[in-house]
């Protein structure tokens, strides 16, 4: 495995990166402690979650529990890279169980610690930007968790590069410590970020870990042009942003490249997706989300995945550098 | 004619600013000066222009003045520079001298005072930097258009194509230093390129940045003098300037957008650009559009837009047809550069 530096700080992480938004809801607890094991026994060490993935109905943080519980068993937390997030509301019933503010956090800290069974957290990420709160109540509550010894390094998710560049001025003149990672929506339908964040984090140090490198599903080829979605499938059940519309031409026009090019090679389309955007100028570790152990020995197929120059240019010319094939 | 402030700035410009990218090139001086002379009369008080301005098909990209001296030929014979808003920019080459370009203090200086000779005044009020450069560490730029507002010689500052976290960064510098800051940024923003929606037009809601936008009618092709399948109109920006870049730009999905478009502005009895225009300039994020006209029956055109007025529903099947934050066809080549000038930077600040 060839690890890479997470950012400009000094931990190295595997290039996939093991989330695990199903787990404890549509990935049952044994299932999913198994993935955890053979995703360690691979060669992965960071693992991302957040407090509130599980499952709806029986109770956030059920993901949180079954990774606390799978690196109690198997004794590999020494090794393993954790990463948590905080934002969305944990109760809606009660307006502070949620957001960026100092309270917030330092709780959902302290339960993440005791669902993961660990006394610290080594990337605690903000999971979406707060617009009602100034950033630097929620960067003064992060430096504090690190000086504590709770965290060691903080990031966020879905922010907008030039709040990132905001939190990095605020932390300079504070004389707090510093986001370090950041991450983005990326995948080969969707590639915004290439406009502002990329260059961005190639500046300061910022190590991006994309999420829905596959874009929830799409680009495993399940989706065939002309014909119905398959039954269980994602968008059969669920219109998610940015997938609020029916797959387009210009999608299918990408599948049908794919295709092509991962047969020539001998890998799956969702291999090849994966490869792709392991290999983009300033993406440090691909989160992918199996749901399934057989999802995942797939994923994991793209460590022997290479992705040469004419492939990347070919794909180019179908997906959009910097911008999307797909609505918002 | 309703002024807006121009940022967080105490000053108030014409929500339609006249762009002189043509004038000495392809449009004659005197066709020009009859340009500024119209615009100013109808109310327009802003007028945008460049070092660099002034060329043509023969002799692009150094039109070495001849638009600014264009405009200062126009606003001495008038007598209404006082009243004009004036706004000119520096970065391209001027020269094949390595020195004659880019963001360093040496050429902003020296291109400032040549801007103040071309255009007969004693003061820019608005000094831009064309484009980002990633081989200049901003502070060194920022200390330098500081030096020319304590100089008297500019009154604010801003840019053209930069990203939004490049702005954030240069505020920064200029906290960290107190110099002055950034108050405008000139992005291309058109129906067919939206992507300032992501970043920059929150970033610039939250610091007063004013948002002037270049390109609105993308290139021309909003006025709808492009027809699918036809040959190109002689004389026409993409026929005689950008021939190259027809095929990437006049596509299919541009001329749906078109469809819409024009549907639009036939049942609200004005022209496309018109409606293009009004768009624009009704978009919360932005101060004032740049029209870029080559002939004056062009701005009588452009000048039209000051009395259509979009709906929401009208907004809402413009959003259908060219989605928030979506591009359908990417202006400028900016975008071939956008790697390379948008970071990562050689230096950090």
């Amino acid at each position: 495995m060839k690890y890479r530096n997470l950012g400009r700080t000094g931990v190295k992480v595997s290039p996939l990166c093991l989330g695990t938004m199903n787990f404890g809801s549509r990935t049952p607890e044994d299932e999913a402690i198994r993935m955890i094991d053979r995703a360690i026994e691979a060669g992965l060490n960071l693992i991302d979650s957040a407090n509130l993935y599980g499952d709806a109905n029986e109770g956030v943080g059920r993901s949180e529990g079954i990774i606390g519980k799978a690196l109690s068993r198997n004794g590999q937390r020494n090794r393993i890279i954790l990463a948590t997030k905080v934002f969305f509301p944990m109760d809606l019933g009660d307006p502070n169980s949620g957001g960026l503010s100092r309270r917030h956090i330092v709780a959902e800290c302290e339960a993440s610690l005791r669902r993961l069974r660990t006394d610290h957290i080594d990337l605690y990420q903000l999971h979406r930007p707060a617009p009602d709160i100034p950033i630097d109540e929620t960067l003064r509550a992060l430096d504090d968790l690190m000086r504590a010894g709770k965290v060691r390094y903080i990031g966020t998710s879905g922010f907008p590069a030039w709040q990132i560049v905001e939190a990095l001025w605020t932390s300079d003149k504070l004389r707090l410590n510093r986001l370090v990672t950041e991450q983005p929506f990326y995948n080969m339908t969707h590639r915004s970020i290439e406009r502002e964040l990329v260059p961005m984090a190639l500046r300061y140090g910022i190590a991006i870990l994309p999420y829905s490198p596959l874009g929830g599903g799409i680009l495993t080829g399940k989706y065939r042009r002309g014909q119905p979605y398959p039954g269980g499938s994602r968008l059969t059940f669920e219109k998610w942003a940015p997938y609020w519309d029916d797959l387009n031409d210009r999608v299918y026009d990408l599948l049908d490249l794919l295709i092509e090019i991962s047969a020539g090679k001998g890998c799956t389309i969702s291999q090849l997706a994966l490869a792709w955007a392991m290999a983009q100028p300033g993406i440090t570790s691909v989160i992918i989300g199996p749901r399934t152990q057989q999802q995942l020995e797939d994923n994991l197929g793209v460590l022997d995945v290479v992705i040469t120059d004419e492939d990347m240019k070919r794909i180019d010319a179908i997906s959009k550098p910097r911008g999307t094939l797909i609505s918002n | 004619m309703e002024y807006r402030n121009l940022g967080r700035t105490g000053v108030q410009v014409s929500p339609l600013c006249l762009g002189c990218m043509n004038f000495g090139g392809r449009t004659s001086e005197a066709d020009s000066i009859e340009i500024i002379n119209y615009a100013i009369d109808a109310g327009i008080n802003f007028v945008d222009t460049a070092n660099v301005y002034g060329y043509d098909s023969t002799n692009f990209p150094a039109g070495e003045g001849k638009s600014e001296e264009i405009v200062g030929k126009a606003l001495k014979q008038n007598g209404k520079r006082h009243q004009i808003v004036l706004a000119t920019k520096v970065h391209f080459a001027m020269s094949d001298d390595p020195n004659a370009q880019g963001n360093s203090r040496r050429h902003i200086i020296e291109q400032c005072e040549a801007s103040l000779r071309r255009l007969q005044t004693e003061t820019i009020d608005l000094y831009q930097l064309h484009h980002p450069s990633n081989e200049v560490p901003i502070d060194e730029t920022l200390r330098a258009l500081d030096d020319l507002i304590h100089a008297g010689k500019v009154r604010y500052i801003g840019t053209s194509s930069f990203a939004a976290w490049q702005i954030v960064e240069s505020l920064w510098v200029s906290k960290e230093y107190g110099l002055n800051r950034f108050v405008c940024e000139q992005p291309s923003y058109n129906l067919l390129d939206r992507r300032i929606e992501r970043e920059l037009v929150p970033m610039a809601q939250t610091y007063g940045i004013a948002l002037i936008a270049f390109s609105p009618t993308a290139g021309g092709f909003l006025t709808g003098k492009y027809r699918r399948g036809e040959p190109l109109p002689a004389g026409s920006r993409f026929e005689e300037f950008w021939s190259g870049t027809g095929k990437t730009h006049l596509i299919p999905a541009a001329f749906d957008v078109l469809d819409v478009v024009e549907a639009l502005a036939r049942e609200k009895g004005c022209s496309p650009a018109q409606l293009a225009l009004a768009w624009c300039l009704q978009q919360p994020s932005i101060t004032s559009p740049i029209m870029g006209p080559r002939t004056r029956k062009q701005l009588g055109d452009c000048l039209g837009t000051l009395s259509v007025k979009l709906s929401p529903d009208d907004t809402a099947r413009l959003d259908e047809a060219a989605p928030p934050g979506r591009v359908t066809v990417p202006y400028y080549g900016a975008d071939g550069l956008a790697w390379t000038t948008w970071g990562p930077h050689q230096f950090r600040w």
